[in-house]
């Protein structure tokens, strides 16, 4: 059984211009032990499927179709109180600026102390144990447990938020761009760290970046959202080498690759309005690739093996479009 | 924090020092002069010069200041011009009477003001929160005397639950005395002027923790400390309404002035016998050692406030370096 | 002006913004026209048909709020009121955000000694108890609108002071001030082209706060007996009301002005509350 099962989940924000839509028919299995990279543009709705998984919408946002199963179970339908209890326990998360997400005002060792009382009674002596323990293995001294969040580095905070996530030892881990705050050396060492703890504890990962890199460095599959649908899906291997997606191959193009001398070629344009999304592919009015059907007919996933999908109408034809799309006068076109 | 408590304390005394300074001055130097209300033109020469010497108005201005400074080393505001009794010893008592008015009644507003914020900020977007912040605009809007008024003529008027006034019944207590304060007469008669002052200045708590708290409760720690499991209850008091006490504690100085400001006429209208309402009698009998007495203290109980409200919020906010 | 139009048009989107912006052109309009259109003399003794003096009578036709226990009309009193109310109010809120903005500017941008030695002067009227420092000066100057204007604004000016420091504090480290800097602007310049425009929203907010409070502020002194003598206000019917002893057989003596006052300084409440959610999205609860 799959530890996440979500399917065809849609979720809606009340605003004040009327609804919008942020997440629509998302569909994503993740097994067990297996590391999961969810990469695309701010705004493309990949933060909003974590918060979904964590049951922590904002009370403007309402789950409108689709289920969330955590081992089988339906969380969606399992109600809220069902729900708390799975959090941290079954999902824990690494929140995305550590600066903002540990409480200023209480010590690091309270916060992560009443995570574990929440949902383990534990005697204090076994909480402290516990606690110093935590942060010896993510690397903080644990001689600071006592201090508060403003006096550690951002890299050390950002450990300490990753001790946190695992002070219930959860099969699943959710990361919502863990080192996007923090240098390059510090966000090297922090993956270390995690491929390290996962070598070690065996937890399933889903990682939230916009940085392509850092997936296909740390994960096993990509899924790439695009105006809150998965655009593609499929192994790492698949989907860096043989991308069914102008989108995807778009991303590709905005990495920076050691070693290659041509600048990153970026998108033009921006990402769909989702109080107004295009009536065919969301992608089609910045799609190089784009044809005529493409801007009135709604794409659905097409598998193109085992494991690999997309949601392109000419996913079938991209095998001869991939050589156009790694050149960057293609992305430079009038757009339409 | 040793250094902190210190600095702090010697920012209180240089304050204080200011503020005896400048009522020195103020009372001696602003066209109303007191020796021209007290002193009538009407006296002879011989007892007017006896009238100024009494009071040691004869003596240089600076002679005056200093001895002003040792008088209220010992608590000596000089004799009042209207009984001639020593003023420290009519303020003492008018203090007690005020404290025992003002303090449960703060105490309870910002309790009361701090939790119901909080909660109608939690319970965001409904009905019950848009009247409830409509209620208390409104109840911040209108002037604590006038509502003194309307709540004496409904409840102790027309309903007759209260008396109109005073602290005890007129002629219970012929004198002066700590047994006053013992009695249900005097609870009696606390009640009215303790539940409007308590109903007006929770508003401004209650609508300042409320904003507070909105802004709160988008904040990441808010979601995390949810996505931990925490039960609703546990975020929102042990994270959301825990920070946002931070910028409520700050306001505590200024709110202190208010409730003295409130209490000035909550007195009056209660014909309560506190600090407010002897200052204005006194101001209005020209009593200008009383009037003294009764300022200087008002602005040291501000003070001191401030000063309390200072080390409160380097308690409850450890970002705060004691440099 | 220009500033103040977007003001305006940033408080009209919200309904109650939209809503408190017509009450208080409404009180505008009775303050300006007020005592023109009152239907008597407010200090007129009025007698009925009987040639006896009207004596707390009740709201009629004549004195649609009823007569004093002098015999006075209440509605024209009321209508007089307003001018005091708004006019008062609005010099001191100006005065405060005045002097609180100038010092609060200069303590934040300077800061170091020049801050030190501001602030100190802010604890100190920090430590002035409000409304008693308020009566004793009156006391002490003499009672006119002018006085009254004046003794409000020296206590009330501290807070906006405190208020305005805080945010030039994280201002000046903003790049558009280290770029002014570079380009060779003096610092009087930055502090005055650079800074201030950033923190008008701000003082505009405590503008609407230090109106709201001093009106309140202002009706309490009339009350206690200290207002200007020569002018009718709120705080002075109600003064007459207490006095009299009598209000409590008219709670049509008591009432209107204190109706009045609550509606007034809960629009200046509700604009400048509107005009912070704009600054502030947050605070709309989403």
């Amino acid at each position: 059984m799959a530890i996440l099962d979500i399917e065809g989940l849609d979720l809606r924000y009340r605003t004040d211009r009327g609804p919008a839509e942020a997440l629509s028919e998302v569909s994503l299995r993740v097994e067990r032990g297996e590391a999961i990279g969810i990469v695309g543009e701010s705004g493309c709705g990949k933060s909003t499927l974590l918060k979904a998984v964590m049951g922590v919408m904002p009370p403007n946002a309402a789950i409108t179709a689709g289920a969330i199963r955590f081992e089988g179970r339906d969380l969606v339908a399992a109600g809220p109180e069902a729900w708390r209890r799975i959090r941290w326990k079954g999902v824990a998360m690494i929140a995305q600026s550590a600066l903002n997400a540990l409480n200023p005002v209480k010590r690091v060792d309270a916060q992560i102390a009443e995570a574990i009382t929440t949902h383990e009674s534990r005697t204090r002596a076994e909480v402290e144990a516990r606690t110093r323990e935590l942060l010896a293995l993510v690397g903080v001294d644990p001689g600071r447990a006592r201090d508060y969040p403003h006096q550690f580095s951002g890299g050390m905070r950002q450990r300490v938020l990753i001790a946190m996530a695992l002070a219930l030892r959860p099969p699943l881990l959710l990361a919502d761009e863990p080192t996007t705050a923090l240098d390059v050396i510090v966000q090297d060492q922090i993956f270390r760290r995690i491929g390290a703890l996962r070598g070690e504890l065996g937890f399933a990962m889903v990682l939230v970046t916009h940085d392509l890199a850092l997936v296909i460095e740390n994960c096993d599959r990509i899924a790439v959202m695009y105006g809150g649908l998965v655009v593609e899906e499929g192994p790492v291997a698949a989907i860096a080498t043989a991308s069914c997606h102008p989108y995807t191959l778009g991303l590709y193009n905005a990495l920076s690759r050691l070693g290659q001398r041509r600048q990153p070629v970026s998108i033009p344009g921006r990402p769909p309005d989702p109080l107004a999304p295009p009536a065919g592919c969301r992608f089609a009015p910045r799609c190089p690739f784009a044809i005529e059907r493409c801007h009135r007919e709604r794409p659905v996933m097409q598998a193109l093996s085992a494991r690999h999908a997309a949601r392109c109408l000419r996913a079938a034809e991209m095998n001869d479009l991939r050589p156009a799309a790694a050149l960057p006068e293609t992305w430079e076109g009038p757009q339409p | 924090m040793t250094a902190y408590v210190l600095r702090r304390l010697a920012y209180m005394a240089i304050t204080l020092f200011a503020m005896i300074t400048l009522m020195f001055f103020m009372f001696r130097l602003l066209p109303g002069d007191p020796t021209a209300t007290v002193i009538s033109p009407a006296l002879d020469e011989g007892a007017r010069e006896a009238m100024r010497r009494r009071f040691g108005l004869d003596q240089p201005l600076l002679t005056q200041y200093l001895a002003y400074l040792r008088n209220l080393t010992v608590l000596d505001f000089g004799l009042s011009f209207r009984t001639s009794a020593p003023a420290w010893e009519m303020i003492e008592l008018r203090l007690v009477n005020t404290l025992l008015l003002i303090l449960p009644s703060m105490i309870a507003a910002y309790a009361i003001g701090a939790f119901g914020g909080a909660l109608i900020a939690w319970h965001r977007g409904g009905k019950a929160e848009a009247s409830v912040v409509l209620f208390a605009t409104a109840m911040q809007s209108a002037p604590l005397f006038w509502l003194s008024m309307l709540a004496i003529l409904v409840f102790s008027i027309l309903l007759g639950w209260f008396p109109t006034g005073h602290i005890v019944t007129p002629g219970r207590f012929p004198g002066p005395s700590w047994r006053m304060y013992l009695t249900a007469d005097f609870l009696h008669h606390l009640a009215l002027p303790f539940l409007v002052n308590t109903l007006y200045q929770l508003c401004f708590p209650l609508l300042l923790m409320r904003s507070t708290m909105l802004s709160t409760i988008g904040e990441d720690y808010v979601e995390l400390a949810r996505m931990k499991g925490l039960t609703e209850r546990r975020v929102l008091y042990g994270h959301a309404m825990r920070n946002s006490l931070l910028p409520l504690a700050t306001t505590l100085p200024m709110i202190l002035g208010w409730a003295v400001a409130g209490s000035v006429v909550i007195e009056t209208v209660f014909s309560w016998p506190g600090l407010g309402l002897l200052m204005i009698e006194a101001i209005s009998g020209s009593d200008y050692p009383v009037v003294q007495g009764a300022f200087l203290l008002i602005a040291v109980l501000t003070i001191l406030g401030t000063f309390v409200a200072d080390l409160l919020y380097g308690l409850l906010d450890p970002r705060i370096t004691y440099r | 002006m220009a500033f103040l139009l977007s003001f305006l048009g940033a408080v009209w989107k919200a309904p109650t913004g939209r809503f408190s912006l017509v009450l208080l052109a409404l009180f505008l309009v009775a303050a300006i026209l007020g005592p023109l259109v009152a239907p008597h003399d407010p200090m007129l003794r009025n007698y009925g048909p009987d040639h006896k003096l009207l004596r707390l009578a009740g709201p009629s036709w004549d004195h649609w709020l009823g007569t004093t226990l002098m015999g006075r009309d209440i509605a024209s009193q009321m209508l007089h009121g307003a001018r005091p109310a708004l006019l008062v109010g609005g010099l001191t809120a100006f005065g405060t955000v005045a002097i609180g903005m100038n010092i609060g500017l200069v303590a934040g941008y300077f800061g170091g000694r020049t801050d030190d030695v501001l602030m100190r002067i802010t604890d100190m009227f920090l430590g002035l108890p409000f409304l008693p420092f308020i009566i004793i000066v009156l006391s002490l100057t003499g009672r006119s609108l002018t006085t009254i204007v004046v003794a409000m604004t020296l206590v009330m000016w501290r807070s906006t002071a405190r208020v305005i420091r805080a945010q030039v504090l994280s201002l000046r480290e903003m790049p558009f001030v280290a770029a002014a800097r570079i380009t060779g602007a003096s610092d009087l310049a930055i502090v005055y082209r650079e800074i201030a425009p950033n923190v008008l929203p701000l003082a505009l907010v405590n503008a609407a706060f230090a109106l709201a409070w001093a009106i309140i502020t202002e009706a309490s002194i009339g009350f206690l007996g200290f207002g200007d003598p020569n002018s009718i206000t709120w705080g002075s019917i109600l003064y007459d009301a207490y006095a009299s002893q009598t209000m409590y057989r008219a709670p049509w003596w008591v009432v209107p002005p204190g109706i009045a006052i609550m509606v007034l300084v809960s629009a200046v409440y509700f604009v400048g509350r509107a005009y912070e959610e704009v600054l502030n999205p947050r605070l709309r609860g989403i």
